[in-house]
């Protein structure tokens, strides 16, 4: 893969740069720095990440997996605990949490 | 070109508030801090300390398992004791690191920067430590996955409104969580290792943990993200684990213990407890390893008013413990608190209200705050303070229940003593391994409190 490799010593030097380049539409621009700057953020425009969606999916999937887990392992094996129904979602919160 | 008119925005992490003024540059960091990796003599002595306690804790279980659970001095009823009160005091002094990385990372208090790689590991550490516990108070510990939910040919399942059961969620999703949270920060902080590592075998070990990391914005970004989820999610994990670890107390009809008080009670104890063992890990740590222009007076004063505001609120819970028992009129309950305090139980239940609750008020001194010595002298007293607390709540209860011809007395044997010892070597043990292989302090952090080199240098107020 070709490119052109640009070294800055200052931060706003660098942003200046990205952004220009952004503007010009010369390709891709990958930015290496030290530290995670919210100035690289806004001038190179990354498209929204998907992984706060997988992030939503699994947490729901694991909540409804620790609840269906206790429910039916109570319901194959029925004891009466304290006046509990078998499937008792208040105590099963905590695995569903 | 064009320019841009430039401010510097506000740094990702907590560090807007915080200044190391005697910390210049990157290399500077990088050095200091890859530095505290060298192994010393003292370190090594440390070690071995560690591994001569670890050794006796095992010696001692192994006489334990042949010689049945009764060497450890139960005696009916006081079926719980060291080990259910070492499990809640390694469970709490864990869930300081939680708070310090997670809860103060969103609420962006400043002082947490230079400490929380420490509180951290600890967490870590802590909970590896408390999961022994339970398995130790078995008398056939070899069968401790029966608390597992596994498919098994008998078709037997653990019963899930089962507070013990419970304890295993909670502290493996809090081990877990813990952990990964501990890794994903350490990340960076891995690559600059791996970028300064000669040793061949070394650096390939140190690439493949840090994950191919390249230092990219794109990767800082999702960096920053994931550890903001993280942090999200260990939030309520502060509070949850040990409400659920007061549960197994709660959920029992025994005096002084079923009480609604127990979960905000414990989660106040647990990291009042945590930010002790914080002090008394990170002060000797600042002092050995000169990090002093690091973590700095202000953030132990910053952690010391957290200690006394936590001190307060476990006050306040005995307080209203002992006001519950008078206004709600239960005898037994009654009886049970008056026995705590002038009775058979005094001398805990002072250690545990002295330390606790009284030699904490001195943190209202700022020149106290700011005094590394008393702050480590403090955190062993409030160490020792709350490891007394739980021993007030397990033993007093047990040996004072409803029926007078219950009533016992229960003093631990050597056995007990030995594993305890055991378990702090278990410890120290992980915790000096760590501060040899990875950075105490986190390199990437501290890097963004330098401030960045600038073409137009910004006067702060002008536009």
């Amino acid at each position: 893969m070709r490119g052109v490799l640009g070294r800055f010593r200052e931060l706003d030097a660098a942003v200046d740069a990205i952004m220009a380049l952004k503007r010009a539409r010369l390709g891709d621009v990958t930015v290496f720095t030290p530290t995670p700057r919210h100035e690289f953020e806004h001038a190179v425009e990354p498209p929204p990440s998907p992984v706060r969606r997988y992030m939503l999916f699994g947490g729901l999937a694991g909540c409804v997996f620790g609840y269906w887990m206790a429910i039916w392992a109570s319901n194959s094996w029925p004891l009466v605990v304290g006046g509990k129904a078998i499937g008792s979602w208040i105590p099963y919160t905590i695995f569903g949490f | 070109m064009t320019t841009v008119a430039y401010e510097p925005r506000r740094p990702n992490i907590a560090t807007a508030d915080v200044q190391l003024p005697a910390v210049r540059d990157y290399e500077q960091v990088d050095d200091e801090i890859t530095a505290t990796l060298r192994p010393t003599r003292a370190w090594f002595v440390a070690l071995l300390a560690a591994m001569v306690c670890l050794a006796v804790g095992i010696s001692a279980w192994m006489y334990q398992i042949w010689g049945g659970l009764g060497v450890a001095g139960y005696n009916p009823p006081v079926m719980w004791g060291v080990y259910i009160i070492s499990f809640v005091f390694w469970v709490g002094i864990g869930h300081a690191g939680t708070l310090i990385s997670a809860i103060l990372y969103l609420f962006r208090a400043g002082f947490r920067t230079t400490i929380y790689r420490c509180a951290e590991a600890m967490t870590v550490f802590a909970v590896m430590t408390a999961g022994l516990f339970p398995i130790l108070h078995l008398g056939r510990p070899w069968k401790f996955f029966w608390l597992i939910p596994y498919p098994n040919w008998r078709l037997l399942w653990p019963q899930f409104k089962s507070p013990l059961v419970w304890d295993v969620f909670a502290i493996s999703t809090y081990l877990t969580i813990s952990t990964t949270f501990l890794f994903v920060g350490l990340i960076p902080d891995i690559a600059v290792l791996r970028d300064r590592e000669t040793n061949p075998l070394r650096k390939r070990i140190l690439s493949f943990l840090s994950l191919g990391w390249r230092n990219t914005e794109r990767e800082w970004r999702h960096f920053a993200r994931a550890y903001l989820f993280l942090a999200a999610v260990s939030t309520p994990l502060v509070l949850s684990v040990h409400s659920v670890v007061s549960f197994d107390f709660a959920m029992a009809l025994v005096p002084g213990w079923h009480t609604t008080i127990f979960p905000p009670y414990f989660v106040a104890g647990a990291i009042f407890s945590g930010i002790g063992m914080v002090f008394t890990i990170i002060i000797p740590i600042r002092k050995w390893f000169r990090l002093q222009h690091y973590v700095t007076l202000n953030h132990l004063d910053g952690a010391a008013k957290l200690c006394l505001a936590t001190s307060l609120i476990v006050g306040c819970a005995y307080m209203v413990e002992f006001f519950i028992a008078w206004y709600g009129g239960v005898k037994a309950e009654q009886d049970y608190f008056w026995n705590r305090v002038f009775g058979q139980w005094w001398w805990a239940a002072w250690i545990m209200l002295t330390c606790n609750m009284i030699l904490p008020l001195s943190l209202f001194s700022q020149k106290l705050r700011r005094n590394p010595t008393w702050l480590w002298l403090l955190s062993i007293t409030i160490n020792i303070g709350m490891w007394f607390e739980r021993f007030v709540i397990v033993v007093p209860s047990l040996s004072h229940e409803y029926e007078p011809w219950q009533w016992t007395t229960y003093s631990p044997t050597w056995v007990d003593y030995s594993i305890l010892l055991g378990s702090f070597g278990w410890f120290f043990m992980w915790f000096l391994l760590f501060i040899k292989q990875l950075p105490v302090i986190a390199i990437s952090e501290v890097k963004e409190i330098v401030p960045p080199r600038l073409r137009h240098a910004h006067t702060p107020g002008a536009h």
